[in-house]
Formats: C-alpha cells, structure tokens, sequence
C-alpha cells in the first residue's frame, strides 16, 4: 500500500458507545410515535384536500420534526384552508382529529431524542384523554353544523362569544400566576 | 413552574382561530380549534401536584464488573416527568415517564471497568398542564460505586523457594509437627512419646533372646509451614485494549478492561486463592508511596485487599525509585503490570536477585490496532519491540512470566507443578 493510499484511506469506524439501560414496564420509542403521527396526518389530509404531495409533505414534516411549535403553524395554516374553502362536515371532522393527531405526537415526543422512549403507562393515559377530547370536539363540530342548518344566522353571538374568550383568558392568565 | 414558549404560541393560536372562526361565522373553523383549547382546559382542570424529588441509589451489596445496577427514584404529582438518564462513557437514555406517584426505575449499565466510577447522572423536568408548564430542570447524581474485579477461580499457584513460621497449610522441608511421613529415626531428645512407632522398633531392635527391647524408634514428620506472598501491582498506567487511545485525548471504552483492570483481577485472583489456602498475603503498589498492605492472613486481609485494589489508580507520574519495597524474607513475589516501561521489570529483576521467587503477570490486555493513524504503527511497533525485548531479559534472569489471558490458569498451574517437583515436595 502506497503513502498517498495510506493517507486517502478512511479509519474503519469504531463501535458505538454502550447504552444505558433502563427497565420500564413498557415503552415506545419515539421514532414509532412520530412515524405514526405521521401517517396518519399523511393519510387525513389525503382524504379531505386530495392533493398527495401536500399530504406526503405534511406527513413527513410531523414524522421528522416533532417541534412544539409545529401545531400552532398547522393549527393556523388549517384555519385558513377551512375559510377559504365553503363548509363541509367531513373536511371539519377529519381535519380537527389530524391536528389532535399533531398535538399528541409534539406533546409526548417534542422534547425527546428519536432513540427517547414513551412511557406505555403515559401513552395509554393521554390516549384516552384525547379520545375524550376529540369526541367533544367531533361532537361541536356535529352541532355546529347542524345549529347552521336549523338557526338563522345570529350577528349579535360572535360579540358575545368574543366577550367570553376575553374573560376566559383573564381567568387563565390568574391560573398561570398563581401556578407560576 | 415555567411557561413553555411551544405550549403557549399553540394555546393562544386556538384562541385566535376560535375567534376568528366567530367572527366569520364558520362553526367547523371555531371546532377546528377545539382540540387545543380542551387539550389546555382539561390540563388546567387536572390541577397537577407541581413539584419534583429525585434521587439515584446503587444497588445494596457488592458490586462487581459486569452489569452495574442502580434505582432512580422520582417523586413529582406532574402529569409526566422527562427523564435523561446518563452516565460518562454511555450514550444517554430519554424517557418520558408517567408522573403522579413515586416511580422506581431500575438502570443499568455494562461496565468491564473496575475501581470506583461515577455513573448515573439523572437531569430531569416535571411537565404540566399538556407540557404548557415545566419545572425548572433538576440535576441528581452522578453516584459514586464502587466495582470489584470477579476473582478467577485458580487450581494450584506457585509456592515461595522457602517456607515460614510453624504452622500452616503447606509442608516444608523441616522435620516438625506435621503430617507428612518423612521418616523412622532413632528416638532421642525431644522426641514425643506418641511418636514411638512400636512396630518399627519391635521389629528391628527386639532381643529374641532376652525379650527386651533394645533402641526405640519415632516416626518423624514433616513441619507445615504457611507461605507469604506479596502481590505488586503497577498502577503507573492503565491502558485499554485500543491503542489509539494510549497517547491521551481520547476515552477509554467503559465496556473493555485496561491493563489497571486486569492487574486487579489477577492480584484478586491470586491473593483469594492464597488467602483461602491459609496463606499471609500482603499488597503494594508501585506507583503510590504509600504504606503497603502488610502481608497476613483471613477473611480481613482479603478485605483490605480487596479495598486497596479498589484505590489503585494512575496518579501523575511518579519519581523512579532508587531501591525496590522491602519485602518480607522468602515471599513470593507477584507483580502485576503491562512492562511497557522499565520500572516495573527492573524491580522484579532486583527481587529476583535478592532471591525471592518473582512471577510477572503480564496485564497488557488484547490489543486493537484498527484504529491506530499512520505513523503510530511505527511508534506502537516500537513500544512493542521494546518491550519484547524486556520481558525476555526477565525470563533470563529467573522470573516466570504468565500473560493474564483465558489460559493463566493453565500457565500457573504448569508452573506451581514445576516448582513442586524442583523443590522435591
């Protein structure tokens, strides 16, 4: 073997270092849930706006980066689809559980490695709870539709509905003091 | 507690979407935001206990290499805890765990390395309210443990040219109280009447005619005798089996033995062995002036031993000494080092000719070259020849050389039979 094929030749790479181990009950890796979320928002979106590349996009951007504030970019980025386009009960519904789907996925892995583990315990617990929660919101999607269908359109609700956020949000920022 | 910035962008985004899902009037806008604000509600609902305890503890007991296991203990009433559980060497492990009780994780780690490591550092964070509140993060650890070298369990070891004291497990040269026959002797001074073999002396010194008994004769036996031994370890340099990592700036693998490692298993091994035998066994350490371990015997011994081997480490580089440790008259020497310098061989050299028995265990462990640069071949090669070149010298002046591998205790045992059969015991 030459000098200059000596000095070209690449070290052989060394063995990963050992892990640590940890013995829980059970758990997810990361990886799994994010690849899921993934699919499943992939697979959503497929159905209600049916254009794949956007669908794949999205899909791949919450499998790859599980970012806390992805959801408020696709929270954001739905509400202005959902305007522009004229009101549909299934468009609604499906995309209200896909960004459920985005919320749990940052919520349990946003702040965890793709090798990081999810406890099982803690998946199943927010599991249910969120099943809880889509099921209202499956619910005031249900209704609202519905309350457009039967009622007259009523201007004076939209003050009063902004009046109760403002109080909601005074209520919440008290909690957030007294917690902090 | 502490608002997260990705918790809060998202929760005040739903507020905004329902609100400007009202004011356009479209119902599936203002449920489109509904996932986040239950999400948010639901968690301020909870009213999670805040607050987070943790602590890591070894396993009870002894430790030893191989599997090295602690508890990490998390005591928080948060909806989860995210958990980073390292240790220096290792790649660190992320869990996100269930929080609202006291959780027990067991961990644990694959250390080959012996002495006294600190592992399992724990960096932990409380998350509330759907991870819109964590709490400041909490570092616990790294503990300190304690790993002893698995002694090898070894079936005849070399005995010192000279045996001591009067009592013991071994037979000595002497004519004592024993229990080896040596021989039949005439009974003179000294002599124990239990020792009188009657028959001998009915058979040889009995008068037929006059039916008396002329000289008596007594069974004569061996002396038992205790051995001392006196296990050097070279603690001047720890070096892994990849030679790349010789020069410095690079780590050790934790899951390979150094020659440090080897030099306590190997001076673990035999000191058992001879301490089980009933044997004095004593310690020192080239490369720390510090007072040895005198050489004695039983189960304390084997713990100070087993204590002072824990302590063995590299510390700086110390002066070359003059003259080698005194050691007790007639011990057998073990010395235990890698011989990749001349300190250690020269002292065994000196020893010898002061006539103790010297074993050298040769403590370099299996090396790996694929790593090594160009240019350090050459170096390494070197070091080699050089050190080729002394454990030859060594050999010629008398001391055994055993390399501590899988077949050491084939070597020792070959030796100790060889030793047996010079000494005509």
């Amino acid at each position: 073997m030459s000098v200059l094929d000596r000095l070209l030749r690449l070290p052989p790479r060394s063995r990963p270092r050992p892990a640590v181990r940890l013995e829980l009950e059970g758990a997810v890796p990361a990886w799994a849930v994010r690849v899921v979320s993934g699919v499943l928002v992939s697979a959503g979106l497929l159905v209600t706006i049916e254009q794949w590349p956007v669908a794949l996009l999205v899909g791949l951007t919450v499998a790859l980066l599980a970012h806390p504030g992805l959801a408020g970019v696709l929270l954001l980025l739905g509400a202005a689809l959902l305007a522009q386009l004229p009101p549909e009960l299934m468009r609604a519904a499906v995309l209200t559980a896909v960004l459920h789907v985005v919320l749990l996925s940052v919520r349990l892995t946003s702040r965890l490695p793709a090798t990081g583990l999810v406890e099982t315990r803690l998946l199943r617990h927010a599991l249910a709870t969120a099943l809880v929660i889509q099921l209202v919101a499956q619910g005031a999607v249900l209704l609202g539709f519905a309350a457009v269908a039967v009622m007259p359109p009523m201007p004076w609700l939209a003050a009063l509905s902004v009046a109760a956020l403002f109080a909601a949000s005074l209520a919440a920022l008290r909690w957030w003091r007294r917690r902090a | 507690m502490i608002l997260t910035v990705g918790g809060l962008t998202t929760a005040l985004g739903g507020v905004l979407v329902l609100t400007f899902g009202i004011v356009i009037g479209r119902p599936d806008v203002v449920a489109y935001s509904l996932p986040v604000l239950l999400t948010a509600a639901w968690a301020v609902l909870r009213r999670d206990r805040v607050g987070l305890q943790a602590r890591i503890r070894s396993r009870a007991g002894r430790t030893e290499a191989g599997e090295v296991r602690g508890v990490v203990e998390i005591d928080s009433g948060a909806e989860s805890v995210l958990a980073r559980v390292s240790a220096h060497g290792y790649r660190a492990r992320v869990v996100l765990l269930a929080g609202g009780a006291r959780r027990r994780v067991p961990v644990s780690v694959l250390l080959a390395r012996t002495g006294v490591h600190r592992v399992f550092r724990l960096d932990s964070i409380a998350e509330s309210a759907g991870g819109l509140l964590v709490s400041p993060p909490l570092q616990t650890g790294p503990i300190s443990i304690a790993v002893h070298p698995v002694p090898r369990p070894l079936r005849t070891l070399p005995l010192p040219h000279r045996l001591t004291g009067l009592t013991g497990n071994h037979t000595s040269r002497r004519t004592g109280d024993g229990y080896e026959m040596r021989d039949v002797h005439e009974f003179g001074p000294g002599d124990r009447l239990k020792r009188i073999d009657w028959r001998v002396s009915a058979r040889r010194a009995l008068d037929t005619r006059t039916g008396r008994l002329g000289t008596l004769y007594a069974r004569r036996t061996f002396a038992t005798a205790d051995a001392t031994v006196m296990i050097v370890v070279d603690s001047r340099d720890d070096v892994g089996p990849d030679v790349s990592t010789w020069a410095g700036g690079s780590e050790i693998r934790k899951d390979a033995a150094t020659s440090l490692d080897l030099a306590r298993q190997a001076a673990a091994s035999i000191a058992r062995h001879h301490l089980d035998g009933g044997d004095r066994v004593g310690l020192d350490d080239l490369g720390r002036r510090r007072r040895p371990v005198r050489p004695a015997a039983g189960r304390h011994q084997w713990q100070r031993i087993s204590q002072r081997l824990l302590r063995v480490a590299p510390e700086g580089w110390p002066s070359a000494r003059e003259r080698p440790p005194v050691l007790p008259t007639g011990a057998l020497v073990v010395v235990c080092s890698t011989f990749l310098d001349d300190e250690a061989a020269r002292m065994s050299r000196l020893w010898r000719a002061h006539g103790h028995e010297v074993i050298a265990i040769d403590t370099l462990p299996p090396l790996d070259l694929t790593q090594l640069e160009l240019g350090h071949d050459i170096a390494y090669r070197l070091v080699m020849l050089q050190r080729r070149r002394r454990l030859r010298e060594l050999r010629g002046a008398g001391v055994a050389v055993v390399p501590w591998d899988s077949g050491a205790g084939t070597t020792l045992h070959a030796l100790a039979r060889s030793h047996r059969q010079r000494a005509g015991r």
